[in-house]
């Protein structure tokens, strides 16, 4: 087999410079909002006492899981010897690297006391899943940079599978870490549930491969060359459709547990039914327009085979996938807890038992959006100065 | 391949030094600058040590004037330890008394930042103990010349106790950002002079 | 050594013999000199609330044995409460104004983004509308989830049972929060003035019910407590688990008690009664 050949992107219109300017306007705005954030405390976003967690978590989490995701890529090609998606390894490992700083950026400027951040990295409860993350976050870090080290460098590359192999089972704990941040909560009824590691391994492919097909689209719309063959677009037509089918399912057994007991039937009713916007969020927004509608246009023969297709596809996967963990985030800590079960609240100088109120204010959600923007300008100078992509197709017919 | 190794240690470097930058240089710059001020005060120390004696026995009076004292404004007794350990030390004695506080319950007055308050307070034009929000506060005489970012009085009285207190939260106020370290430098000058023993006095 | 402060409600307790008698002064608990303590004994002469005099009779006086500055605190005593809900009043919030002066929290109405250590809360069982109010703060539990999830060991529990927040080291990250059944913490949200100086708290940090821990070092009961019996129904107990003499002891064995939520097995400190 003909040696795959890189390079660093080139032979890009000004629409690359634009899109980079724009994004680089993106990053200085939240970098302005996590400083007025801090300035004047978090009295100024729509975070408070209930909803502990909003928009800059939201954010955070979905960067962080689809870091995880895009990884994948390069798993593929190296820990089960697909050699398709090879080309794409060195690029999926940039990516999940730019997403992770992009999504923890994001987390740590939310902090209440981002000064801190010496301390988080120094001292250590190791009974909690968020310590343990911190430490799944920073080695899968250092774990990706030894595994692209393995591919870049032509001596080292007979390693690159074992590196591989270290940095696939690192992204699977990682996801699993990031989903028991809920699942390890017990107070909370819509939390509390084993199943959020897998959910949130399976979507975690959905919007790392989203990320990897508009990133490789927007490089071919600038350059008008070929980076995503024919072949490539149908397999990743195939993987998308397995994995939504995968976060369709534990969505389903999530809830169906939930259903069944009693008890929880508050809290089901409120998500899924009757809690404001939160049943829209499920239903239209990640359901019908995250999951079933791309879903239904990668089944159509021809459309869901075009590169068109996989792209409108990607970014509704992206949007039902926001959908999807402010639903669970906001959605989960609005409910209101449980404190004396059997009884309801009348009176309280505390909002307990009422509907938790939330609305994002501006700087959360550029701050949010400065950690997105963030991780693509990353990604867009590390593949002008490194070969990370693969030298684009010749066209087809 | 070695221009790829070079570059992706110099993004490596780049993101390391931006997380820096923002957040722990900060506070190094500031120790860097602390100690090199120790040194230098060791030295002056030394050399006028029996001048300092004199000298804040003579400056009582006008300490009120200048704002701020280097003695105890309060008890006008001695301090726990002699000066030169305190300017040295008072970190880590206040560090290692927190923690015993805060784990063990040990609430004795030995280096307690209460303690530490109660005796240094300096009061203002109004007769009324000043906050750390004053320049003139005895703790930011030297911690603003050095550019040491006082962590403590985001959250401890940074004053005596004031019988009537009337707002608690004012949300007009902001907290020091640990961007801007600095913040009066001539009041600095002069609270500093006087801590460092009282040598404007002398001249006059 | 104990600080002679009286309680004038506890004034038929203290007039009797060696028993600590506890701060109800809670504005300037500091220092209190050799006039308030005569003065205390003026009122413990003329003999006033009786009937409350008569509840904390039995309380011995002394709680929480006044420990040494110098001697750290051992996990022999697990400190805790016990609240009566049948003696809690409808509209009283004694507890919650007492807090809020100790402790130097200030409820201004915004209830989602103030802090609040203990606040009243109502409930009523739908099928049987009876209803039933009680104050709320943080329950110290032996187990503690918020201990479990922060990420720093700021969240810790202390050896004699109460739970803490070391804000030297809180990030702010509000894990605890999240996982705290009780919703026992707040956010401070905006810049804190005039802090208490035993209680400090500021921005960026979360922080809760202490249990008036300042006051327990020093052999006093918690704000809520004092007040609670001085001024209102008398329907907060403190006192030690550990210790099978104390009266909280005694009248949990004696009388039927409840956990909050005890299927999360967490082994509260604060418990309930007649709820």
């Amino acid at each position: 087999m003909a040696r795959i050949q890189f390079q660093t992107f080139r032979d890009h219109d000004n629409k690359f410079i634009l899109i980079g300017a724009l994004i680089a306007l993106l990053v200085g705005i939240g970098a302005l909002s996590a400083l007025y954030m801090e300035h004047n405390g978090h009295i100024v976003t729509g975070m408070n006492n209930q909803i502990v967690w909003g928009m800059p978590h939201v954010f955070a989490i979905f960067l962080i899981v689809a870091a995880s995701g895009a990884l994948n890529i390069a798993s593929i090609s190296s820990v089960f010897n697909k050699k398709a998606y090879k080309p794409y390894a060195r690029f999926s490992g940039l990516l999940a690297i730019c997403l992770l700083i992009g999504g923890l950026l994001v987390l740590v400027l939310d902090l209440g006391r981002p000064d801190r951040l010496i301390v988080a990295m120094t001292t250590y409860n190791f009974k909690s899943i968020f310590a343990w993350n911190i430490i799944l976050y920073n080695g899968f870090i250092a774990i990706v940079i030894v595994y692209l080290w393995t591919m870049f460098q032509k001596n080292l590359n007979g390693y690159t599978k074992y590196a591989g192999f270290a940095a696939f089972i690192w992204r699977l704990l990682l996801t699993m870490g990031t989903g028991s941040i809920f699942g390890f909560l017990v107070a909370r009824e819509a939390y509390d549930s084993a199943i959020y590691a897998p959910l949130f391994i399976i979507s975690s492919f959905v919007y790392g491969l989203a990320f990897t097909v508009l990133f490789l689209a927007m490089l071919e719309w600038t350059t008008g060359k070929n980076f995503m063959p024919k072949d490539i677009v149908r397999r990743f037509r195939g993987l998308f459709i397995v994995f939504i089918g995968g976060v369709l399912f534990f969505t389903l057994i999530l809830h169906l547990a939930n259903l069944y007991a009693s008890q929880h039937h508050g809290v089901e009713e409120f998500l899924l039914v009757n809690g404001g916007n939160f049943p829209t969020i499920f239903w239209g927004g990640q359901i019908i327009l995250g999951s079933l509608l791309p879903l239904a246009i990668l089944a159509s023969s021809s459309f869901g085979l075009s590169r068109r297709g996989l792209v409108l596809a990607s970014i509704l996967f992206l949007l039902g996938g926001i959908a999807q963990i402010y639903f669970i985030l906001i959605g989960g800590q609005s409910y209101p807890l449980n404190l004396f079960p059997g009884m309801e609240v009348t009176q309280s100088g505390f909002s307990d038992g009422a509907i938790g109120h939330y609305s994002a204010t501006m700087p959360e959600i550029m701050l949010g959006i400065g950690g997105l923007s963030l991780a693509l300008l990353m990604t867009g100078i590390a593949v002008k100065v490194l070969p990370f992509l693969p030298k684009p197709w010749a066209d087809e017919a | 391949m070695k221009r790829a190794v070079l570059a992706m240690g110099v993004l490596g470097l780049a993101i390391f030094s931006a997380v820096q930058m923002t957040f722990v240089a900060p506070v190094n710059a500031g120790a860097q600058q602390l100690t090199e001020f120790r040194i230098a005060q060791a030295a002056s120390d030394n050399n006028k040590s029996d001048k300092d004696t004199k000298a804040s026995g003579k400056t009582k009076p006008d300490a009120a004037k200048l704002g701020t004292n280097h003695g105890s404004a309060v008890n006008g007794g001695e301090c726990i330890r002699p000066t030169k350990e305190m300017r040295k030390n008072h970190m880590d004695m206040i560090l290692h008394k927190r923690d015993e506080t805060m784990y063990k319950g040990i609430r004795t007055k030995d280096a307690s930042l209460k303690q530490c308050i109660s005796c240094h307070a300096i009061k203002g034009d109004e007769g009324t103990f000043i906050k750390a929000t004053d320049p003139k506060h005895f703790c930011r005489g030297c911690h603003d010349q050095v550019a040491v970012r006082i962590d403590c009085f985001d959250c401890h009285a940074s004053r005596p106790e004031v019988k009537k207190d009337s707002a608690h939260l004012n949300p007009h106020q902001k907290r020091l950002s640990p961007f801007a370290l600095v913040q009066d430098k001539k009041a600095t000058a002069t609270a500093l002079n006087s801590f460092l023993g009282g040598q404007a006095n002398d001249k006059k | 050594m104990t600080r002679n402060n009286f309680d004038f409600s506890e004034a038929g307790g203290c007039g009797t013999s060696s028993c600590s008698c506890k701060s109800q002064d809670t504005g300037k608990a500091e220092d209190v000199t050799k006039r308030d303590f005569l003065k205390g004994s003026a009122y413990a002469a003329g003999g006033i609330s009786l009937t409350s005099a008569l509840t904390l009779f039995t309380f011995g006086g002394s709680p929480a044995q006044a420990k040494e500055d110098e001697t750290a605190i051992s996990s022999k005593q697990r400190w805790g409460m016990l609240i009566d809900a049948d003696k809690c009043g409808d509209d009283c919030d004694t507890c919650v104004s007492a807090c809020s002066e100790e402790n130097g929290w200030k409820n201004t109405g915004n209830p989602l983004t103030d802090t609040i250590w203990i606040r009243k809360i109502k409930v009523k069982n739908p099928e049987t509308e009876h209803e039933t109010t009680m104050p709320l703060m943080c329950l110290h539990c032996e187990k503690p989830p918020c201990v479990d999830v922060c990420p720093t060991g700021a969240s810790f529990r202390r050896d004699d049972g109460i739970v803490l927040v070391d804000r030297h080291i809180c990030i702010g990250c509000r894990y605890c929060m999240m996982a705290c059944p009780y919703k026992a913490r707040s956010f401070a949200h905006e810049a804190v003035e005039d802090q208490k100086e035993h209680a400090p708290r500021g921005i960026g940090c979360v922080e809760s019910c202490t249990l008036c821990v300042h006051k327990i070092d020093k052999g006093e009961q918690p704000a809520c407590v004092s007040a609670c019996s001085k001024s209102a129904g008398g329907a907060m107990l403190f006192g030690d688990l550990n210790d099978p003499e104390s009266e909280i002891s005694q009248t949990i064995k004696k009388y039927a008690t409840t956990q909050m939520r005890a299927d999360l097995g967490l082994n509260v400190g604060v418990r309930y009664q007649n709820i």
